[in-house]
């Protein structure tokens, strides 16, 4: 993901880290939108006062639920780019997720149109031998890049005494479902219950309880459609043997066929 | 005369095998039709006809006493989970409040992973349904009543036994159609 390094740089050289210092700045999956505001009130004075002579920015807004807030911050941003003592730095926004896509256009046109005025058309662009052309990336990079990556790191807010337990932990949370959101495991899930449920499952692993007793203790609640494995009782029968059906049927055409 | 049976036979078996595609093809439209009517989100609770789980919590308007699950024996009980964050207990609570007016049937809260300030002030303004409220604030009890979300509620019979439990809102149609019947029933038995 190092572009800066990369011999694709908008520079046509790779550029020295630490000189022209990098901003990476992910905010994923913020449960809380005002929450996410926040951060960028606080990302956008940095940014403003910061001591990045040409630095480069890279902002990724993922996931923001509320639609005329997005359009705040990208105004707020154009403002604070073109304004800003960027000289000669290069603005990467990443605006991941976003779901109408002729607002993304807009948006883009707007950007290219604040930043292309801005003292960002100097010293880097000659050096490069590209004149002024526009050297403002802007990334759009959907779906893929954005929530699960990031996210999965919040969770881990345990800490165990030995490796092991770590282990039992993680083994137990990714093979449990998470009630609320059915199609994720505990461990992914960041439901408030599933999150009261990694914390049950944390300390019943301190109080020496055996996976076992905490696979049952989840099932005596929810059932067994919290386990990711499904018990051998009747109704499963056919869950469990038709693989083996199957599977016997394929010989016995097989036979049938080169016979 | 062996010839031609033999040869009948064998007709057959390859008239047979045309229709596999289409038996099989029926085979899966009855699976998938099938898939149409199931809600696979609705859990069916592994408490049914069994004791409702002990629990002992705080009670929200008498913070110094206790709201005990001993105290849903007698009579034939709701137990609703709800929250006042919770929006389809805001639309629920309407028929609540109706119940609690026809004196349908007794309603037990659970309030659950809220702040005081807010469910009382909730209560307050649009009325409060229930009998008697515990005060679930870190959501154990919830937990141990295997409640993945609100509101839920249980129908509960005069032995403190989970007879029922309804996941969602409880609109007009639901009481009259799934959970009415229930509690009639209840109520009839010894």
């Amino acid at each position: 993901m190092n572009i800066f390094n990369s011999p694709h740089s908008p520079y046509g050289h790779p550029l020295p880290q630490g000189e022209r210092g990098n901003l990476f700045l992910t905010l994923t999956c913020f449960p809380f939108w005002s929450y996410g505001r926040r951060i960028v009130h606080i990302f956008a004075k940095k940014v403003f006062r910061s001591p990045l002579g040409r630095g480069d920015v890279f902002l990724t807004l993922n996931y923001f639920s509320s639609f005329t807030y997005r359009k705040k911050i990208a105004h707020m941003l154009a403002k604070k780019l073109s304004l800003s003592p960027l000289a000669g730095g290069d603005g990467f926004l990443t605006l991941n997720f976003f779901s109408f896509s002729t607002y993304r256009k807009k948006m883009a046109h707007m950007l290219a149109k604040k930043v292309s005025p801005s003292p960002l058309a100097g010293e880097g662009a000659r050096r490069a031998g590209e004149g002024n052309k526009k050297h403002i990336f802007i990334f759009f990079l959907f779906l893929l890049f954005s929530p699960i990556i990031f996210a999965a790191p919040a969770q881990n807010i345990y800490n165990f005494n030995t490796v092991g337990q770590q282990n039992r932990f993680d083994d137990l949370t990714q093979n449990l479902r998470c009630l609320v959101c059915q199609n994720q495991t505990l461990a992914e899930s960041n439901a408030p219950l599933a999150q009261d449920l990694r914390r049950q499952i944390y300390q019943m692993i301190q109080t020496q309880k055996s996976n076992q007793q905490i696979k049952d203790y989840l099932i005596h609640r929810y059932g067994n459609f919290v386990s990711y494995t499904p018990p051998l009782i009747p109704s499963t029968y056919l869950l469990w043997g038709l693989p083996g059906i199957l599977l016997l049927m394929g010989i016995f055409i097989i036979r049938r066929l080169s016979s | 005369m062996f010839g031609i049976e033999s040869e009948i036979l064998a007709m057959m078996k390859s008239k047979f095998t045309l229709f596999i595609p289409i038996i099989l093809f029926i085979i899966v439209c009855f699976f998938l039709w099938r898939g149409l009517s199931l809600n696979p989100r609705e859990l069916p609770s592994p408490f049914i006809n069994k004791p409702i789980p002990q629990f002992t919590l705080p009670e929200l308007y008498h913070p110094d006493q206790n709201f005990s699950s001993t105290e849903l024996r007698g009579h034939v009980t709701l137990l609703n989970i709800f929250a006042s964050w919770c929006i389809s207990c805001r639309v629920e609570h309407a028929q609540l409040m109706a119940l609690k007016n026809q004196r349908a049937v007794l309603i037990y809260g659970l309030d659950y992973k809220d702040s005081p300030n807010d469910v009382l002030k909730w209560l307050n303004k649009s009325g409060n349904p229930y009998e008697r409220i515990g005060f679930d604030q870190i959501g154990n009890t919830a937990i141990n009543l295997g409640v993945y979300g609100t509101p839920e509620t249980f129908v509960i019979d005069k032995l403190g036994i989970v007879r029922y439990k309804y996941i969602g809102p409880i609109t007009k149609d639901v009481w009259e159609s799934e959970l009415q019947p229930e509690v009639e029933k209840l109520a009839r038995e010894d």
